[in-house]
């Protein structure tokens, strides 16, 4: 076959004429789409995918739907542009972002966040989604959210060291601290904590206050009338910041070392503990082969029962502003469903806050245990701490951070510390951002 | 000549200095006029109402004890992180412009730390000081001086004087190229002349080389000074203004309260106050230069 010019350019515009029209019922088709936007926080590998294969799925059965989502990143990236974002109309339709420090309060009390109550009635999400998940998104007598990612606060540890230095799981507070004694005796870094962020602090905070004076007394700090300056929290502050770190049980310059050079000293081996969130897990599962990681809870301090403390690490709002409230509360639903909680669970190695049937899925023995936590929680009734940095403002979780360094620095007493807190409680208060 | 002439005579170049111009309104003038503004109010930038409260912001500013803090800590940074990269920088430059062999590969050297972005210079120094496995450490052990090893970020009292010799590192590459720079305006007769005079080579760089150096020397400490009080991106990847506060700087503690705790009208109080500190030590630099010279 000849190819002469006149047919080259035949062939081109014949080509040229294909595409445009190519291009032009794909723009019709996507103009006739309905656009939702989101940004969440869900860089990581596997949360990410997970996401991704959700709203994939989603899309599948709404093909009038289009999902543009946006991984924007962590909180301190994510809140500098919701705010200008939200305020000027033009940011996404929902947001999913993390519940430390209750950034989302704010956007609630300037109106900037589409109260739920009506989805909550109209999708049945009251009697879907775990009760003890709303309050944590309530404010004023309203519901703006739907509470994700159920975490829980507990112990990592290297099996192998345990085994290979014929340590068991601790029972007590006491026990622990023999443990760490031994494993610092041993030439390992007994706990993997690494304070630079300064937030890993408030995690051991909420553990040993929970342990100390039980769930139910914490509630009441967080709900009602109870008070952060009394000696049992000054004892609380006490024992870890000023007993374990005076003994060296931590790694050493912890107010210097990144959380995640803390991880790389776990998964390396040379930390044989690593007190930290369920969060880890895929991390932990992804980058440990060389030794097996157990898990326990803290154990007991002075007999008293133990509060392992729990909460939910983000949460999913919608704007105020969305033109399309409707579709956005159907994405939503769809995300708290059982086949997108197994996805959630499966591939992102998080917890939706719904029960579901996990037969099936390919998890690993830390997940399983995990998991079997939660419906020890759900079914059985075992009693939970509070994780209390997700309940408190930011204002208090400033002053966790820098004064728990404080403390270890030896520039603050614990009483001090505790006076503090409760100051910045009160603070809170006064300006309407807990309830 | 007339007005209408005046005008259109210079129509064009008005024409050019216009477009420049209405970006610097847009994006310098109009930021800063906002910036004043709301630093008389108590916004948490969210609400739409902003609610006037005086000079509050200002007085508050002058009984936080946090805030004092972090200037105080600026001002030692300027100091040292001012001093720290022209007293290595200049005789380094001294040096490669007197003809060492290998100048451009030096050159490119000592300027390549400025090429990386502060958050790498972060990380970087980071595990340099890393407590466990940081290099800082390792070769202290392996010199035998073990007993200074130590937590160089962990510590409040390493903290910042590890962040001001991480800046500096950053910092002085950039004081060699603009010396070098300098130094091509120097007088070599006078040097000469000097040698004939039998000054030695400390006598001909303090005497000779130096005060043919003050415009540049002008230059690069306005800069680093300037740069000594907006000192940000360093501090927040490496410890975030901790350990207890031990490296809260003025920006970072700025950052805080305008992102963190949502106290906006506050933290564009400390945002003017700020800008006046620079504009204010620059122009009694300038004078002071001036009246010296």
């Amino acid at each position: 076959m000849v190819f002469t010019r006149q047919k080259v350019k035949k062939i081109i515009t014949l080509m040229l004429v294909g595409m445009f029209i190519l291009g032009l019922s794909f723009s019709m088709a996507n103009a006739q789409k309905i656009s939702v936007t989101i940004w969440d926080g869900f860089t990581e590998g596997a949360s990410d995918r997970a996401c991704e294969e959700i709203y994939a799925s989603f899309e599948k059965l709404h093909p009038q739907v289009q999902i543009l989502r946006q991984a924007v990143g962590t909180s301190e990236q994510m809140h500098p542009l919701i705010k200008p974002a939200l305020s000027s109309g033009t940011g996404p339709d929902i947001i999913n972002d993390l519940t430390a420090g209750g950034y989302w309060r704010h956007l609630a009390k300037a109106g900037l966040l589409l109260p739920l109550d009506t989805f909550y009635e109209e999708y049945g999400w009251n009697e879907r989604i775990f009760p003890w998940s709303k309050p944590l998104t309530t404010l004023g007598g309203h519901v703006y959210g739907i509470a994700d990612e159920l975490e829980f606060i507990g112990v990592y540890y290297n099996q192998d060291i345990f085994k290979q230095m014929g340590l068991s799981v601790p029972n007590t507070y006491q026990e622990f601290l023999g443990v760490c004694e031994k494993l610092k005796s041993g030439g390992y870094i007994p706990i993997a904590f690494a304070n630079q962020a300064k937030w890993p602090a408030y995690h051991q905070f909420s553990i040993f206050v929970n342990n100390l004076i039980g769930a139910e007394k914490t509630g009441e700090i967080l709900f009602g009338n109870g008070r952060w300056d009394t000696p049992e929290v000054e004892k609380a502050i006490k024992l870890f910041f000023v007993d374990m770190y005076g003994k060296g049980y931590f790694i050493p310059g912890t107010n210097g070392v990144t959380y995640d050079d803390g991880n790389m000293l776990y998964y390396a081996g040379r930390a044989a503990m690593h007190i930290t969130g369920t969060w880890l897990l895929g991390s932990i599962e992804e980058y440990v082969k060389d030794f097996e990681t157990g898990f326990f809870y803290f154990p007991s301090i002075e007999g008293r029962p133990i509060a392992p403390p729990a909460g939910f690490g983000s949460a999913a709002f919608i704007s105020s502003a969305t033109a399309r409230p409707e579709v956005a509360a159907s994405i939503l639903n769809y995300r708290y469903t059982e086949s997108a909680a197994r996805i959630w669970l499966g591939e992102g190695k998080r917890i939706a806050p719904i029960s579901f049937d996990t037969t099936g899925l390919e998890l690993s023995p830390l997940m399983s245990f995990v998991v079997q936590s939660l419906s020890d929680v759900v079914e059985k009734g075992f009693s939970m701490g509070y994780n209390i940095d997700i309940y408190a403002p930011t204002n208090f979780n400033l002053m966790q951070g820098d004064g728990f360094q404080a403390v270890m620095a030896g520039q603050k007493t614990p009483r001090e510390q505790a006076a503090d807190l409760q100051t910045e409680w009160e603070k809170a208060k006064e300006m309407g951002l807990i309830e | 000549m007339t007005r209408s002439r005046y005008w259109r005579n210079n129509l064009i170049g008005y024409s050019f200095i216009f477009f420049p111009f209405l970006v610097y309104v847009i994006f310098v003038l109009y930021p800063v006029f906002g910036t004043l503004q709301l630093s008389f109010t108590n916004w948490d930038g969210f609400e739409r109402v902003k609610h006037f409260v005086g000079m509050a912001n200002y007085v508050r500013m002058w009984k936080d004890p946090f805030f004092l803090k972090s200037l105080y800590h600026n001002l030692i940074w300027i100091l040292i992180g001012t001093s720290l990269p022209i007293v290595i920088g200049l005789p380094l430059a001294v040096i490669l412009w007197s003809g060492v062999k290998g100048f451009q590969v030096f050159r490119t050297i000592y300027f390549m730390p400025l090429v990386l972005s502060s958050v790498v210079v972060g990380i970087i120094w980071g595990w340099i000081y890393n407590p466990v496995f940081g290099i800082a450490n390792e070769f202290l052990r392996m010199i035998g001086l073990n007993s200074l090893t130590r937590a160089w970020l962990g510590d409040t009292s390493t903290a910042l004087p590890a962040l001001i010799i991480a800046a500096a590192w950053q910092y002085y590459g950039f004081c060699v190229i603009i010396f070098l720079a300098g130094l091509q305006n120097v007088d070599i007769s006078l040097i000469d002349a000097a040698k004939i005079d039998g000054a030695n080579s400390l006598q001909r760089f303090f005497y000779v080389i130096v005060p043919q150096m003050r415009n540049v020397l002008t230059m690069i400490i306005l800069y680093t000074l300037i740069g000594g009080f907006k000192v940000f991106d360093l501090v927040f990847v490496t410890t975030r203004g901790g350990p207890a506060g031990a490296t809260e700087l003025l920006a970072t503690y700025l950052f805080k309260q305008a992102f963190q705790i949502n106290y906006v009208g506050y933290a564009a109080a400390i945002a003017i106050v700020l800008a006046f500190f620079v504009i204010v030590v620059s122009v009694l630099f300038i004078r002071l230069r001036e009246r010296i010279a």
